[in-house]
């Protein structure tokens, strides 16, 4: 089949079944309304819904039922025993939309059938179209699966498309099993009889206790399903390393320290004798506080260990994920760490300037400024060193890479306008004063704020700008001529590209021998790799290619016709 | 014959059965009256308005409604031309299940179930549901509804 073929195919087959689940879906939800829901004794209107509903349903299956069967058929016939069909991707993407919808769907009605079941089995309660759904999305999804399992993924694009229905389920799956947990602890913890002057209080057993316990269950079955089982051995993925370092490493991380900043603020204002203004008791908030900590270190903690294990199996090019995610968590920890700095000056500012504050206005800052010291320190130290390791031994693309560029001009963009913000006010407050005659009225206090921030975006512009004009000294930032330079060799681990990448400072497409063992090529010597890299550099041509030939490496500038 | 072929037949036979299965209930449930509950019961003054409105008997209807001064509602005129237009009383199919019914002396409130059938499409929700709770004041022996008095949740 043609591309505009396929395309026409699978879009008439994915409007056809969308017609026609939605029909069985209306005659289904009108089973369990007759058969569950239904009391002819007390239901009023009924018999009109039903013939309504019956007509519609009945409507969209014999329509829709038959020609989705028709152009499904004809789909098959086309794909059987046919590898390049079965990979295509425009099968692989309809197979994985529909996998990545149904699943939502089946799992979102799932939750809303089981608190039903959890909540004592009401009548009133009961939804027949949530129940419909739950089974039409759910042998939607069973079918889909099968098939795409059993006809395999041939091709990269259908291994790439059916990563991106594996990770984002993986992820949806472990999310709702991390917020059921929390909500679950919370709700329990706030249930306890040990909080002092509650005048009403509901039961444990609640709506939110219930949703919890659904959520804990089917995010557990479906991170289960997708992590252990669909997952497993998928090593060579960027989308892997995405989801390790982008989602889940800095998601649970940054879910802990969101919530340590949060619990430590709320002890040392407790240490302090500060005051939190709120109706619910004082430390109620370690209901939540304390599971969303240890729920987000046991997700950041597995996947870096995970993350870590795999490491050695991952081509080189794949792991820019992780240096991102290095970048993240380091601006992350920066900016915790200067917001905690910048508050604790305006501590010392105004105890420096004897400044007249609110009655426990000093406990609150202090609370807080520790708080964001004591987890945004050791993270800006810990990931900082990192970076500075893998800038030692990365070379060019380390200092070249994108995430390494936008990481120092935010901070030194961000510094330049904070201190030039700072300066206009310092200035103004200062010659309006002079100006009106009366240089001592309480300047501290109206540039307190400017003053606090000065202190730490100069520091932060120092250090940054230094780091920033040494890259340029290295060359992170000038102009390189890029060219399409394709490697054909036996170099599954793609150590040799990397390297090659390394001194270039940009991407090498490779291409592998058909026919050879995929054994590691026995590595070149540093100064082989120079005289590639020059020679590839001196060539006329703007395309290169490299062969691999006996163990050794040829140069071929080549152009197109 | 392979698995998904195998599973394509089993669904389609199951799919035959749903559409005879849900033909049938239709035919034969169908003619069912019904069941009337205590006329002097909170849920049965509920189920009466609401089988009044579903027949369109409005005068009915507005007989088990009891307003407070504050509704400005003093006659069945004000009340209809207040509630139904003339173009839309007849556009939606609804259906109403009594839920949970609640009395303390003279007063009560009836939980009720209210699936409004609107098909708007083929890929959109055909259906809407919402729980209104009626309350119920008693006066002499009869039960009269005093909220809501109006009727914008059956359009």
């Amino acid at each position: 089949m043609n591309t505009t073929r396929r395309f026409w195919f699978y879009t008439v087959t994915l409007i056809t079944l969308g017609i026609f689940i939605t029909g069985v879906g209306q005659l289904l939800a009108l089973l369990f309304d007759v058969l569950i829901k239904s009391s002819y004794g007390t239901q009023i209107g009924g018999a009109n819904f039903h013939e309504q509903q019956l007509s519609l349903g009945l409507a969209m299956m014999v329509i829709g039922g038959p020609l989705w069967f028709f152009f499904w058929q004809a789909v098959q016939r086309r794909v059987k025993g046919n590898p390049e069909e079965i990979g295509a991707a425009l099968r692989k993407l309809f197979l994985n939309f529909i996998l990545l919808i149904s699943a939502i769907t089946a799992i979102i009605a799932a939750s809303d059938f089981i608190k039903w079941l959890f909540s004592g089995v009401q009548r009133a309660d009961f939804s027949p179209g949530g129940l419909a759904t739950m089974i039409v999305a759910g042998i939607v999804w069973f079918y889909h699966r099968q098939l795409s399992e059993s006809e395999g993924h041939p091709s990269s694009a259908a291994r790439t498309l059916r990563r991106w229905y594996v990770y984002p389920l993986a992820l949806f799956g472990l999310v709702w099993l991390a917020v059921g947990l929390v909500q679950l602890i919370n709700t329990a913890f706030s249930n306890l009889p040990i909080w002092g002057n509650i005048l009403i209080k509901g039961q444990f057993w609640n709506s939110i206790a219930q949703s919890s316990i659904a959520m804990i269950l089917l995010g557990a079955a479906t991170w289960y399903l997708h992590w252990f089982r669909m997952a497993r051995d998928d090593f060579d993925s960027t989308l892997r390393q995405v989801y390790f370092y982008l989602a889940t490493i800095s998601g649970g991380a940054i879910t802990a320290l969101v919530y340590a900043i949060i619990l430590l603020d709320r002890f040392f204002l407790w240490v302090f004798g500060g005051t939190v203004v709120s109706a619910v008791p004082r430390f109620q908030f370690l209901g939540w506080a304390v599971p969303a900590i240890l729920v987000g270190i046991a997700i950041w903690g597995y996947h870096l260990r995970k993350a870590q294990e795999e490491a050695g199996r991952v081509q080189e090019r794949r792991q820019s994920s992780q240096r991102i995610y290095y970048y993240l968590m380091a601006i992350l920890g920066l900016g915790t760490t200067a917001t905690g700095l910048s508050n604790l000056f305006g501590i010392l500012i105004d105890t420096g300037t004897s400044l007249t504050v609110s009655n426990g206005w000093w406990q609150n800052q202090l609370a807080i400024s520790l708080g964001l010291l004591l987890v945004g320190t050791p993270l800006w130290l810990y990931y900082w060193n990192g970076i500075l390791k893998r800038v030692q031994t990365g070379g060019i693309t380390e200092w070249r890479a994108l995430s390494r560029r936008i990481f120092l001009y935010v901070i030194v963009g961000t510094s330049i306008i904070l201190l030039a913000a700072d300066l206009v006010n310092i200035i103004y407050q200062l010659l309006r004063r002079l100006l009106q005659g009366n240089p001592d009225s309480n300047f501290m206090h109206a540039a307190k704020w400017s003053l606090q921030t000065l202190i730490v975006a100069a520091a932060l512009l120092w250090y940054h700008w230094q780091v920033l004009r040494a890259d340029q000294r290295r060359g992170a930032e000038t102009v390189v001529t890029r060219k399409h330079v394709t490697l054909l060799a036996d170099d599954r681990t793609g150590d040799l590209a990397a390297r090659l990448e390394n001194k270039l400072g940009y991407q090498v497409r490779t291409l592998y021998q058909l026919g050879q063992t995929g054994a590691p090529m026995a590595g070149l010597p540093d100064e082989e790799i120079d005289n590639l890299v020059s020679e590839i550099q001196s060539a006329a041509s703007s395309k290169i290619m490299l062969v691999q030939l006996n163990g050794k490496i040829t140069v071929l500038p080549y152009r197109e016709k | 014959m392979n698995s998904s072929r195998r599973w394509l037949g089993i669904f389609t036979a199951v799919i035959g059965i749903l559409a005879i299965v849900a033909v049938l209930l239709v035919l034969f449930t169908n003619g069912r009256k019904v069941t009337l509950l205590d006329e002097n019961t909170p849920q049965g003054t509920v189920q009466r308005y609401l089988i009044e409105l579903k027949d369109t008997n409005y005068a009915k209807a507005y007989a088990y409604l009891l307003f407070s001064p504050s509704d400005k509602i003093s006659t069945y005129n004000d009340w209809l031309t207040s509630n139904v237009s003339p173009y839309s009383y007849n556009q939606t199919t609804w259906k109403a299940t009594l839920g949970k019914v609640t009395q303390d002396g003279n007063n009560a409130t009836v939980d009720v179930m209210v699936d409004t059938f609107r098909p708007g499409g083929i890929f959109s929700n055909s259906q809407y549901s919402q729980q209104i709770v009626f309350i119920l004041t008693k006066t002499g022996n009869s039960w009269f509804i005093t909220s809501p008095t109006y009727l914008y949740w059956m359009f």
